[in-house]
């Protein structure tokens, strides 16, 4: 292999993601070329000194904010569930009292006992009351 | 694929809520140290964190537990990778990065006694030379070196292809190579 293939090639070398056939003749130009050498070892001295940077640790409010926030989420999420079934509440005494119009322009007068099961103040019996 | 993640994943899934600090406490400090150097600035390096935790518990019910998909230390940082690129791109302060990441490296170095002045410098000039790189050079060499993934990890965080990443490292290194040749013959 010429050397401007191996210079191409040493990074992908260096993080071990070679066939086993291609690294080894790597391994073996690297042995006999200076030049090549040089640069490998150049190249892992880049990845020393990142791996030499100093590691930074999360705060101490770190994780108290992180409870707050999650719990946070977490109620919005509740609300988000608990607005969607009083919407269907609302929606479904809606259109029980929208069918109940259309069955007493019919004419049908028994059509009214649907509301006797519905919650005192709800939106059937206060439409019902005003008729 | 061996995901040592997984088992935390299922007890997630399966409703044990407190199995979430367990991950929580693992990746913290790695997600971190991730952002702030793709960043420069602590403090944002930490809300991104928190942002990266809040988003990946809501997802979590959602994460797919088969072999050969990816691993959930890919998809955590893939996360962070991407929040912190839309920051990046939204604060557009690269300038004020370089400040930050010039005041936090002090910030690092107060406590320690041992060290020359010469290897703070040149750390520091590492840390320059690294925080001006292309996003994606600087975060495939990032995730290659520091965090150790592999060229198909790395692939799945960058949504590119292996090759592209090969190519992305093999850039970065060269890059930073040329830079500090330049800085040694000034």
């Amino acid at each position: 292999m010429k050397c401007s293939t191996i210079k191409s090639r040493i990074s992908p070398y260096l993080d071990h993601e070679l066939a086993d056939d291609e690294a080894l003749e790597i391994a073996k130009h690297l042995e006999g070329c200076d030049t090549c050498r040089k640069e490998h070892q150049a190249l892992q001295d880049i990845d020393s000194i990142l791996n030499e940077l100093p590691e930074i640790a999360v705060s101490d409010a770190f994780h108290r904010k992180l409870e707050k926030s999650l719990n946070r989420q977490q109620h919005q999420a509740e609300r988000r569930v608990h607005g969607r079934r009083s919407l269907f509440s609302i929606k479904t005494a809606i259109e029980s009292i929208l069918l109940s119009i259309l069955k007493r322009h019919d004419g049908q007068d028994d059509v009214l006992e649907e509301f006797y099961d519905l919650p005192p103040n709800s939106m059937g019996r206060i439409y019902f009351k005003l008729f | 694929m061996n995901d040592p993640d997984l088992n935390i994943v299922k007890l997630i899934q399966d409703g044990d809520g407190s199995a979430f600090d367990v991950l929580v406490k693992q990746y913290q400090d790695p997600l971190l140290n991730f952002i702030f150097r793709l960043t420069g600035d602590r403090e944002l390096a930490e809300d991104l964190v928190q942002e990266v935790f809040l988003r990946s518990y809501q997802a979590i019910p959602r994460f797919e537990i088969r072999s050969g998909k990816a691993k959930f230390s890919t998809w955590i940082f893939k996360i962070a990778y991407n929040l912190s690129i839309n920051e990046i791109h939204r604060r557009k302060r690269q300038s004020a990065f370089l400040k930050t990441a010039y005041a936090e490296k002090k910030e690092m170095r107060k406590g320690e006694t041992t060290g020359s002045i010469a290897n703070q410098y040149y750390y520091r000039q590492v840390l320059t030379i690294i925080n001006q790189l292309p996003e994606q050079q600087k975060a495939a060499l990032l995730l290659r070196t520091v965090k150790g993934l592999s060229y198909k990890e790395i692939a799945d965080v960058l949504n590119r292809s292996v090759n592209a990443v090969e190519s992305l490292i093999f850039r970065a290194r060269k890059n930073v190579k040329s830079r500090l040749d330049k800085i040694e013959e000034e």
